[in-house]
């Protein structure tokens, strides 16, 4: 498993990627190891918080001796239930996120990108931005008024849209324009072909 | 909304402005491999400073959508470059996300002779679906077992 991460991180950077992102987020298999009612192991990688972070950190350890831990991000979805994650102990859900954002302040990495949701206490919005000192990048649901706001108060250093940009190729120039948003065709996210995928509206 | 279009420059992300493109599970990856029309669509987006690709499974095993891209195979490393050249070419940085979906998954969904594997053996709820037999219930996954090979 983790060597598998690291040859496909030292793929990504043959193929020309600027770096990679570990998909800790959302209900997969490093989500499933960070959540105690998921992981049951009773093995390094199963136990006490330090024992579930594990996997990610050592993953991330090595990634970062072959491609460098400054081409290497994180994402994380705390207080999240996608995928049939139960929720946790929400001492114990701050104490392993406010962990894994020291651990991955002391690998160096280039980001964090927050998958963001009312669900999360501010305390822990908070513990991230003081262990981790390097970029933070938030999703979820942000407008361009929000995601500036975000920019302004210093909460994030970058944000991402997801559904906008799908639906708008030239999301940033009709921001810019202060042009119309398309409207995403929910019939066509994962239907094989061009319709609903590079056939949305550009300006002229 | 001008703190949008400020540059950033922090180590190796050198951007032109702080807008990102999240990473979208698009399923248009034919056989799991990055194609011509992928780079098409995100040269489309490459107004924005970085894009995050969609998950892309470092595994056979990680597939547990259908279509979805791998970064195992020399040829998957080919069809990833039509993708950063075009997004370079349209001034954006692009990262690789690397998603192993663990039990998020359905043999279905996996390249023959392969199984669902996850950090135990909890199978989740709900369905997902499968070109070949439409929605399944997800697999039980096999445990990720520890030994010299796999570390
Ligand atoms: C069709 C679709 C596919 C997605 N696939 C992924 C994915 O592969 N990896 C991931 O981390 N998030 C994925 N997401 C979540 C998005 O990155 C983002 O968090 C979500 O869309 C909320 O942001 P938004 O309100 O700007 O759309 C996906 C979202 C959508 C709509
Ligand atoms: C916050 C958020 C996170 C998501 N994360 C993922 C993801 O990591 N991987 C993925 O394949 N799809 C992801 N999706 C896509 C959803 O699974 C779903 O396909 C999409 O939201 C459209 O379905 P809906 O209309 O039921 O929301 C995400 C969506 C949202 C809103």
């Amino acid at each position: 498993m983790i060597s598998s991460f690291v040859t496909a991180a030292a793929n990504a950077i043959r193929a020309g990627f600027d770096g990679v992102e570990l998909h800790g987020a959302n209900g997969y298999i490093l989500e499933q190891s960070l959540n105690p009612h998921i992981n049951n192991r009773t093995d390094i990688y199963g136990g006490n918080i330090e024992n579930r972070c594990r996997l990610l950190l050592d993953i991330i350890r090595e990634i970062s001796k072959v491609i460098g831990a400054e081409k290497v991000g994180v994402r994380v979805s705390p207080y999240s239930t996608l995928g049939d994650i139960p929720a946790y102990n929400a001492e114990e859900t701050d104490q392993t996120y406010a962990y894994l954002a020291s651990e991955l302040n002391h690998l160096g990495i280039a980001y964090i990108h927050i998958s963001d949701s009312p669900a999360i206490p501010e305390k822990t919005h908070q513990q991230i931005r003081s262990n981790f000192t390097n970029t933070l990048i938030y999703c979820n649901g942000l407008t361009p008024e929000t995601a500036a706001a975000k920019i302004s108060d210093g909460s994030a250093d970058l944000v991402a849209f997801g559904r906008s940009f799908l639906a708008n190729p030239d999301f940033v120039k009709r921001i810019e324009k202060n042009a119309p948003f398309n409207d995403v065709d929910y019939m066509s996210l994962y239907t094989p072909g061009e319709q609903g995928y590079t056939n949305y509206a550009i300006l002229p | 909304m001008k703190q949008l279009f400020s540059s950033y420059t922090k180590g190796v992300l050198q951007l032109k402005n702080r807008v990102v493109m999240a990473p979208m599970t698009r399923s248009r990856a034919l056989n799991n491999l990055p194609n011509e029309l992928m780079a098409t669509y995100y040269k489309q987006r490459s107004g924005a400073g970085l894009i995050i690709t969609e998950g892309t499974s470092p595994s056979p095993e990680g597939l547990g959508y259908p279509r979805i891209p791998g970064i195992y195979s020399d040829a998957q490393v080919d069809g990833w470059k039509m993708v950063t050249k075009a997004v370079h070419e349209g001034g954006a940085k692009i990262f690789l996300q690397l998603m192993h979906t663990g039990r998020i998954a359905h043999i279905a969904n996996l390249p023959e002779g392969y199984h669902p594997v996850g950090i135990s053996d909890i199978k989740a709820a709900g369905e997902i679906f499968t070109d070949k037999e439409g929605m399944q219930e997800h697999a039980v996954p096999k445990v990720w077992i520890l030994t010299e090979s796999s570390i």
